[in-house]
């Protein structure tokens, strides 16, 4: 992407409204209010987060793949941890399902900090290498 | 490269970042109006996050062949 290109798509998504940037992304991702017990809940939210934090992880590494950004090795560095964090998500869910309400969430809300970490170096790294 | 080209790509990296969550925000909430339980939701966020994984796998894999 020429440097040109890369002002305008930021220019763009800081002044359109609706834009991703202009909208608020730690919106919570449940609007609803849940008939279940608080711990479940809690638990459930943080299970949800971690999914929808590995999915924009792995969405970005996706397109940094595709736009040739980064080399096959280092995505797939990244994508292993990703999977291994996702595969602790589902031991949270498999957990919350037996009814270990508080070991379910103190699991997700482990994975949750990892992947904020995550996130980050993607970020940071994201076209370093360029 | 330049270390105004890194901030840029930094950002664009961390823009992508906030439309996907974004994207994803949106896909519950048409699934709480239509009723989903949230058992479903987190179904659907699990089956979400690992076509995820395969896309980016999927996208990997192509650039090495």
């Amino acid at each position: 992407m020429t440097h040109a290109l890369r002002i305008t798509f930021l220019s763009l998504l800081f002044l359109l409204p609706g834009c991703g940037l202009m909208k608020d992304t730690t919106e919570p991702l449940h609007k609803q209010q849940s008939t279940e017990s608080a711990p479940v809940t809690a638990a459930r939210t943080a299970i949800d987060e971690a999914n929808a934090l590995l999915t924009s992880v792995n969405r970005v590494i996706t397109q940094n793949v595709n736009d040739k950004i980064w080399t096959a090795a280092q995505a797939q560095g990244y994508l292993n941890e990703s999977k291994a964090s996702g595969k602790k998500v589902d031991d949270a869910r498999n957990l919350l399902r037996l009814g270990f309400v508080n070991e379910a969430k103190t699991e997700a809300e482990a994975i949750k900090v990892v992947l904020i970490a995550l996130q980050r170096r993607i970020a940071t790294e994201a076209r370093k290498e360029k | 490269m330049s270390g105004i080209a890194q901030l840029l790509d930094i950002g664009i990296s961390l823009a992508l970042a906030g439309i996907e969550r974004t994207t994803i925000v949106n896909d519950v909430r048409k699934l709480e109006e239509s009723g989903a339980t949230p058992d479903q939701i987190t179904d659907a966020l699990q089956k979400m996050r690992q076509d995820s994984e395969k896309a980016a796998q999927a996208a990997i894999d192509k650039q090495r062949s």
